[in-house]
């Protein structure tokens, strides 16, 4: 298999791996795959301001998904909530080259970032910030 | 130019010894022994017809069989479809049944399989959860109208040894013919067919650092095995696989099994102390398996499984090394290996498998290298897991 050199920077340099302890009060965590492999757990955690302060990941996927997780978490780390447009499955592939083959890959790494900023926006309504607004997320 | 990873392929493939090669260029150019071996009207003719009998002498003399007995092929593939195709259609008046194991080569079982749509039957044997097989398995799968049982030397992916001397011994005085493919055995361990119960043997030249596109089959003469050809025009190899043979190829063949058999003894226990360092080195690892009998195994081997780790992010952590999952792809995913399955590994764990084959060119400083980039990359990888 051939990979592009994104794939590479990201699969061997991560610096978005690992987990945030969720007793934290604007931390969450989104599961997605199934069985044995191809899990991904991603943390996020904000702080009262709307901004990502910390976004990480693990997972025992392919190097598409090792690769579309880190390259997500690099884009979104420092983001402020109500501004951001979470890149869509269709970049994943475009940017990672990732084959016709795998593209249920991109749509599990589009998933699990979409539910973590729903379970955050509900997190931060819950303290009163403005994300709960319908521009956020 | 971009570092090329450290070679751990052995058993896919291994380089053209340099003294084969330097060989091998005496046969292709003007200056050099370039005639067509069946031209037996002029020198250049009778030279090439000369070179290729003495590599046939060089092949029988390793597995001490008559040179008369070697057929020369386009490689092991060839050979084994010679092999089962041409004994199956010879005795097909004496019976319709053939045996062989689920673990074969894809070169026996395709052939098996198209035996099977001409009607003809065959018993595919499991092997036991170490790659051997039963040998009253066999026993017990034998019948009247038994005609050919093929089972490999060594598995090409696990690399376990059968006991082909046994299985000779079991078939005896059965009139059941017994074909071995020893493309991964060959020059690797000691193979007397004039005392082991073989009655035909595939050989390839490219796993023992001789050059693609050229193997051969070995045919007993005595008692005689008679095989129905599967190519024609010309009647070349006794009238069994017709087409001028290709002088360079068989010359190098001939002397890299030469070479093999003058060295195999000491060249077979440097790469067995470098499997077992490489094995004592990663053998700690969380969730590492070794696949196939610990012991009866051919000294280059060593198949691993990493339980929990995902086989395509394997293969790429471990990039500096060329190595071998042994996975299939097909269109719409990646098939876990059968030989893997069929040894009682669940998909997952086949699919996180790899196999390092050792050979003539490894160095001792690359098996260290090899632990250590096995060590670190298994080890992020299982940071990474969230298992």
């Amino acid at each position: 298999m051939m990979y592009n050199a994104l794939i590479e920077d990201c699969f061997f340099q991560p610096k978005h791996v690992g987990s945030i302890d969720l007793s934290l009060p604007l931390a969450v965590h989104s599961r997605k795959g199934n069985t044995n492999s191809n899990i991904i757990d991603l943390y996020m955690q904000c702080n009262d301001k709307g901004f990502i302060e910390r976004i990480c990941f693990k997972s025992n996927g392919n190097p598409y998904i090792i690769a579309g997780l880190e390259w997500l978490c690099r884009q979104l780390t420092a983001s402020f909530l109500p501004d951001l447009v979470l890149p869509d499955y269709q970049l994943l592939v475009e940017k990672l080259e990732i084959p016709t083959n795998q593209y249920p890959v991109a749509l599990q790494i589009e998933g699990v970032f979409k539910e973590a900023l729903v379970l955050m926006k509900k997190k931060l309504r819950g303290i009163g910030h403005e994300c709960g607004n319908a521009t956020c997320g | 130019m971009a570092v090329k990873p450290i070679y751990f392929d052995y058993m896919a493939t291994t380089p053209v010894d340099p003294r084969v090669v330097e060989q091998m260029i005496n046969y292709l150019g003007p200056e050099g022994c370039f005639g067509n071996a069946a031209s037996s009207t002029h020198q250049y003719g009778k030279d090439a017809s000369s070179a290729v009998e003495q590599a046939r002498r060089q092949i029988a003399e390793v597995v001490n069989a008559s040179s008369q007995e070697i057929i020369f092929t386009s490689g092991a593939t060839e050979a084994n479809n010679l092999a089962l195709l041409g004994a199956a259609h010879f005795y097909n008046n004496k019976g319709n049944h053939l045996i062989t194991v689920t673990t074969e080569h894809k070169a026996v079982l395709d052939t098996m399989s198209q035996l099977e749509k001409e009607g003809f039957e065959v018993t595919y044997l499991s092997p036991e959860a170490d790659g051997l097989i039963d040998l009253k398995k066999l026993e017990q799968a034998l019948r009247s109208d038994t005609i050919l049982v093929s089972i490999m030397q060594v598995n090409n992916e696990i690399g376990v040894i059968q006991d082909i001397e046994a299985i000779g011994l079991l078939l005896a005085n059965k009139g059941v013919i017994f074909h071995v493919d020893a493309a991964q055995s060959a020059g690797k361990i000691s193979i007397d067919l004039a005392t082991l119960a073989v009655d035909l043997m595939s050989f390839s030249a490219h796993k023992n650092y001789g050059p693609k596109g050229i193997g051969a089959l070995y045919v007993r003469q005595r008692p005689r095995i008679r095989l129905q050809a599967q190519s024609f025009g010309g009647g070349h190899e006794y009238g069994l696989r017709s087409g001028t043979l290709a002088t360079h190829q068989i010359v190098g063949m001939g002397m890299a099994f030469a070479l093999s058999a003058d060295e195999r003894e000491i060249e077979q226990n440097r790469i067995l102390k470098y499997r077992q360092q490489l094995w004592d080195g990663i053998k700690h690892l969380r969730g590492i398996r070794l696949n196939g009998h610990e012991q009866q195994r051919i000294a280059g081997n060593l198949n691993v499984s990493f339980a929990g780790l995902d086989g395509d992010s394997l293969l790429l952590a471990l990039s500096e090394l060329a190595i071998s999952t042994m996975s299939a792809c097909s269109s719409a995913s990646i098939q876990p290996s059968y030989v893997l399955r069929e040894i009682g590994l669940s998909d997952d764990l086949a699919q996180s498998s790899i196999r390092l084959s050792i050979g003539r060119f490894t160095q001792e400083m690359q098996i260290g290298q090899a632990i250590d980039i096995i060590c670190t990359q298994v080890g992020r990888l299982q940071e990474l897991s969230p298992l």
